[in-house]
């Protein structure tokens, strides 16, 4: 078994807040609060969860973006999280990112061949002629024509900006692509190509990705292993095949059976209605978490245990972990609705 | 029997630097009681405008309403004066918006907007209003109404505002309901929440929903009738079942394909997923054919050269496609070579 290109170990990110007063006691955003996960070469692994479970703050972490509160990050064996000045800005050509938002992302007053060819310069990575013919190779690896570098962002379409975004991410041959929601900007038809895109890349190129999505959708099309997050937490991890044909976390039961799908009409009749599982209200504030499993408080299921002990990430079988109490060890659990 | 909103070939110019564009080109569609209409399309198909020509709030002095007529309940509404359609508007037919965050006012309290509302039209006093409003903020499972009726936009969640949006809706209870991606920036958690309560609203007021989205799970799960958009035109029409089951334009088998489907269960494989090429071309551009021509995988000569007539009958089933088969009832996508 080789080295996983990604070890996450206990990451912790907390925040301070602001004090009310000066007698208030002090409170902190645990945004993520004790994450554990690795991610194997020319893999895709997925992070998943609803806003604020945190899945944003962990990829900065990793990419060293955001101060690390706790834990450890290593990459290729390497102490990613421990590197420092010099040595740190030295390694950041390794980890790239590709952002959301493909109209706020990119510099409007540069043109777009300058745009992919800024991370080179700024790590100082080949020649002047190296990196113009490297912008003309990424042109063409993304579908863009060479002479559109001459354009500015202005002059392109969401789609196009994306692929923008995408090239300058590969600019420095990075070892870790990391996507936060690389297609939930764009519209509907042109996801298609964004996602076929990233999927040709990393054949071709062998890249790993770390893709942060809430849509469950992209998720199954691209990941190879997925972390479902709550709350800062990984409720389960687990391999795609697990995940979508047995998921064993209630939160991941309500996360699957509110998406819409094709194939399943809502009105009619009532047992269609039993099948889905209802979340009530909105995820719970960070700031200082309820006790016990943080999914207790929206948990149909929860049981006194589970408001007052936190449940563990404990593997069931092979390739898929819960954190849950009510997940007995051969996998079952009461009360589970069948998944349509 | 006529629809309870009955749009017939309605066309909408606005005036740009490329000259004057034709942002909605002969669309009709129709939604009775009790029913969910879904209009799906890219984004600048459409479906917007057209949520925003029924309601007579096409933006001036850009936009003009050049044809067609908008009749709700027997009534032209593009003939009507101004102060009728105040009257109508928010009272008969009302609206909800994509960004619940920027739809209401950060600076008067959720009680005092939705209040405004039921005050206007159905002139009601102070504390008839606000027993009302509480009677409405508890039909959209708002919990502890009395007090949070006092409360700011700011000081609720992106879901709990959207339900403000829907109780302040609601609360002259509209024979039509329009929503205009309502769930879009929202959880998915949320969005299930937000689907289950205008279902509800539906089968227990009889309201009639025009549901605005790109997301064709939506469309699946809401729907009972569908209408396809693109750029400005109608491409296809139909029952739910028949737009997902045997979509007829290629547009629509597009759109079907091109996001990935979340399976569950079993045996669940990876396709490719089909790509719709390009983008949507800016209206000026549009040539006399099908505006979907230059991204259609199936183009022939004469869908460059003319525009193909609605076809298809009796089922209600109705697409705009050369390459439909003619000959029979309903339309049925001819698969091109």
């Amino acid at each position: 078994m080789s080295q996983p290109l990604l070890e996450v170990a206990d990451l912790r990110v907390h925040f301070p807040l602001k004090k009310r007063s000066v007698f208030s006691a002090p409170q902190t955003v645990r945004a993520v609060d004790g994450v554990s996960f690795s991610v194997r070469h020319g893999s895709t692994f997925g992070i998943v969860g609803e806003s604020g479970s945190g899945k944003t703050t962990t990829a900065l972490a990793v990419m060293r973006l955001l101060d690390i509160t706790a834990g450890k990050v290593r990459l290729a064996g390497e102490a990613f999280s421990e590197f420092q000045g010099e040595q740190l800005r030295s390694a950041r050509h390794r980890v790239q990112m590709i952002f959301q938002d493909p109209y706020s992302s990119l510099n409007p007053r540069m043109r777009a061949g300058a745009i992919v060819r800024e991370p080179m310069q700024r790590m100082n990575i080949g020649t002047e002629s190296e990196r113009a013919d490297r912008v003309r190779g990424l042109f063409g690896q993304v579908g863009l024509r060479p002479d559109q570098a001459q354009l500015f962002p202005h002059q392109f379409s969401g789609g196009q900006r994306q692929r923008i975004g995408i090239a300058r991410a590969l600019a420095t041959k990075p070892e870790l692509v990391v996507c936060d929601e690389p297609v939930s900007a764009l519209d509907v038809a042109i996801q298609a190509q964004i996602l076929n895109l990233l999927g040709a890349l990393q054949r071709e190129y062998g890249l790993t990705y770390l893709l942060i999505s809430h849509d469950l959708g992209v998720v199954q099309y691209l990941c190879d292993e997925i972390a479902v997050m709550y709350l800062g937490r990984i409720v389960e991890y687990s391999t795609r095949e697990a995940l979508f044909e047995d998921p064993l976390h209630p939160y991941t039961w309500a996360l699957l059976s509110a998406v819409p799908r094709m194939g399943r009409r809502r009105r009619g009749a009532p047992t269609e209605g039993a099948s889905r599982m209802r979340l009530e209200g909105d995820p719970p504030s960070p700031i200082n978490p309820p006790p016990g499993c943080r999914f207790s408080a929206r948990c149909p299921f929860a049981e006194s245990r589970c408001h007052a002990e936190e449940p563990a990430l404990r593997e069931i079988r092979t390739g898929q972990r819960v954190a849950c109490h009510l997940v007995r060890d051969d996998g079952t659990a009461p009360h589970r609705p069948p998944l349509l | 029997m006529a629809a309870l909103l009955e749009i017939e070939n309605l066309k909408v110019e606005f005036d740009t630097w490329d000259g004057r564009v034709r942002v909605l080109d002969g669309v009709s569609l129709a939604v009775n009681a009790g029913e969910t209409l879904g209009i799906v399309g890219e984004s600048g198909c459409g479906k917007s405008m057209t949520a925003l020509a029924i309601m007579g709030l096409v933006p001036k002095p850009a936009g003009h309403v050049t044809g067609g007529s908008v009749r709700f309940d027997g009534e032209d509404l593009l003939k009507a004066a101004e102060s009728r359609l105040r009257e109508v508007r928010g009272h008969r037919i009302a609206m909800i918006f994509q960004e619940p965050m920027t739809s209401l006012n950060p600076v008067f309290t959720i009680g005092d907007q939705i209040a405004e509302t039921a005050r206007l039209h159905l002139g009601l006093t102070a504390a008839q209003a606000r027993s009302r409003t509480i009677e409405m903020l508890k039909a959209v499972h708002i919990p502890e109404a009395e007090r949070r009726i006092d409360e700011y936009p700011h000081q609720f969640s992106g879901g709990m505002r959207q339900r403000v949006m829907i109780a302040m809706a609601l609360v002259c209870e509209p024979q039509v309901l329009i929503a205009d991606e309502p769930t879009t920036a929202l959880d998915v958690t949320v969005q299930a929440q937000i689907f289950d309560l205008l279902q509800e609203l539906r089968d227990t007021r009889g309201t009639a929903i025009v549901l605005i989205t790109h997301d064709m799970g939506a469309i699946a799960e809401m729907a009972d009738r569908v209408v396809v958009m693109y750029a400005g035109r109608k491409a296809e029409e139909g029952p739910v079942e028949a737009i997902l089951g045997q979509p007829a334009h290629p547009y629509t088998r597009g759109l079907l394909a091109c996001r990935p489907q979340l399976q569950l269960g079993k045996g669940a494989v990876r396709k490719a997923l089909q790509e719709i090429p390009g983008v949507v071309p800016p209206l000026h551009l549009l040539g006399k054919g099908c505006a979907f021509a230059e991204r259609c995988p199936h183009v022939t000569a004469r869908c460059r050269d003319e525009r193909p007539p609605e076809t298809g009958a009796g089922t209600g089933h109705l697409a705009s496609c050369w390459l439909l088969d003619t000959t029979s009832d309903a339309p049925k996508g001819r698969q091109a070579a």
